[in-house]
């Protein structure tokens, strides 16, 4: 019993509860059977060994009783953690762009999601939750190599419309006039 | 006795071999420059002038080299120790009244920042009294109003956009209406502002909205969608049937947009048009 981390046991819910309880009332059980298989039977007189039996037969019983529940609660614990309900997901993706739309999966299932972002998810323990913004994210690249390009060739025309005027870019700098 | 280190001839002399020797140092430093720019080595030639700008006093000069430094970074990007170079070389030539390089190095300064879209910055520049004259000035004011119309607008586009992603239809509108001032006849803009016509409800002016986009730009996809959503609201089996035809799109583009697009089969649902064509 020292040795056990209660905290710990009963961070596990109702499974860990009923566990603790068993091993409780097993320990006791156990220490007041015995505190009674320990009496010398053959000094005592037959009312004293009457009222024994009965003693004994009682703690049996309360033994039986106590272990069952115990037991039927700790088969409900783990029938609990076994099993996995579903869970209705509301999921918002914002801001929506339709052009370039998210794309949401739930287990590879794609989910269907409307003007506002707004989409149902049905999800259970352990559900991967897929989203996928490669679309906009290859619209942004496409956008960066355009303005790269963009810049690029202003600068250009830029430099090319001064190497042809005196009052701008190096004008006369070079040509030592 | 007689001093040769003290004699006013002697350094006469000496100065007269070395002004010829130093201005032949600073041709070659020039023309060694002159080759990287020309070779696309921008930071190599702007380190040469920058050599030569620590051997220089002439305040002319200096102007000079500074100027050349600020219009060399301007050609590498680097905009902010350009702009410095370019007020350097400016405010010398204007305190020395070398007219010639003022000009130069205030239109430069206005590129540089035409070029980083600071539009007030550059048209103050370009819209100085002595650059009156100045083809480079002119010709950058115009370019100035046409850039900055085009800038104003897709900034007005934007911010429509932003409205629209926080459901203020309305004041996107306002915004798209902006855009349009700027950018006439502007697919996007006019294809933003369908929507957001279709929105609030008022479903002829989307619609005609929306054909103004589409006339703008036939190719362009989404306007058909966004048609298509307008004409089942209309409840207007004739309109579907007549975007799915002028569209020229595949069946499949218009099924997958069902598949995708939950507020199209929500508004589309009841459309029998819709529906034959889904099946299709």
């Amino acid at each position: 019993m020292d040795n056990l981390d209660i905290v710990a046991i009963l961070g596990t819910g109702a499974t860990g509860f009923s566990f603790l309880m068993l091993f409780v009332g097993y320990k006791l059980t156990s220490d007041i059977q015995n505190r009674i298989l320990d009496t010398n039977l053959l000094g005592l007189s037959p009312d004293r060994l009457k009222t024994w039996e009965k003693i004994a037969g009682k703690q049996i019983n309360n033994t039986r009783v106590f272990l069952i529940f115990t037991l039927a609660f700790l088969i409900a614990g783990l029938a609990m953690l076994a099993y996995r309900p579903e869970i209705k997901v509301i999921l918002r993706l914002t801001p929506m762009e339709t052009k370039n739309p998210p794309v949401v999966y739930v287990q590879e299932k794609q989910v269907l999601l409307d003007e506002n972002g707004i989409g149902m998810v049905v999800v259970r323990d352990e559900h991967a939750l897929n989203i996928d913004n490669t679309t906009v994210l290859k619209a942004l690249a496409k956008l960066t190599v355009q303005h790269s390009a963009s810049a690029a060739s202003e600068s250009s025309l830029v430099q090319k419309l001064a190497d042809k005027s005196p009052d701008s870019g190096f004008g006369i700098f070079f040509s030592g006039e | 006795m007689w001093n040769i280190k003290t004699s006013p001839g002697f350094l006469l002399l000496a100065m007269l071999f070395l002004f010829p020797l130093l201005s032949l140092a600073n041709a070659d430093s020039l023309n060694k420059a002159k080759v990287l720019l020309d070779e696309g080595k921008t930071f190599a030639a702007i380190d040469v002038l920058k050599e030569l700008l620590d051997e220089t006093s002439e305040p002319k000069k200096r102007a000079e080299l500074q100027g050349a430094i600020g219009w060399a970074l301007v050609q590498a990007r680097e905009y902010t120790e350009a702009e410095l170079f370019l007020e350097r070389s400016l405010r010398n030539a204007t305190e020395g009244e070398y007219e010639d390089i003022r000009l130069r190095a205030n239109n430069n300064l206005g590129i540089a920042l035409y070029l980083q879209n600071k539009f007030e910055e550059s048209r103050a520049y370009f819209s100085q009294d002595f650059a009156e004259n100045s083809a480079t000035a002119m010709t950058y004011l115009k370019l100035l109003d046409i850039k900055e119309k085009e800038f104003l607008g897709e900034e007005a586009l934007l911010s429509g956009v932003d409205k629209r992603h926080s459901k203020q239809f309305e004041e996107a509108i306002n915004k798209y209406d902006l855009a349009l001032k700027y950018m006439p006849n502007n697919p996007r803009a006019l294809e933003f502002k369908g929507y957001a016509q279709f929105r609030l409800g008022r479903l002829e002016e989307a619609y005609k909205t929306l054909q103004l986009a589409k006339n703008a730009a036939p190719d362009y996809q989404l306007t058909y969608l966004n048609l298509l959503k307008v004409s089942c609201a209309l409840e207007s089996s004739a309109k579907v049937k007549q975007v799915v035809a002028d569209s020229g799109l595949d069946i499949g583009v218009y099924q997958d947009w069902a598949s995708r697009d939950a507020e199209l089969q929500r508004v589309c649902a009841d459309n029998n048009e819709f529906s034959k064509i889904i099946v299709k």
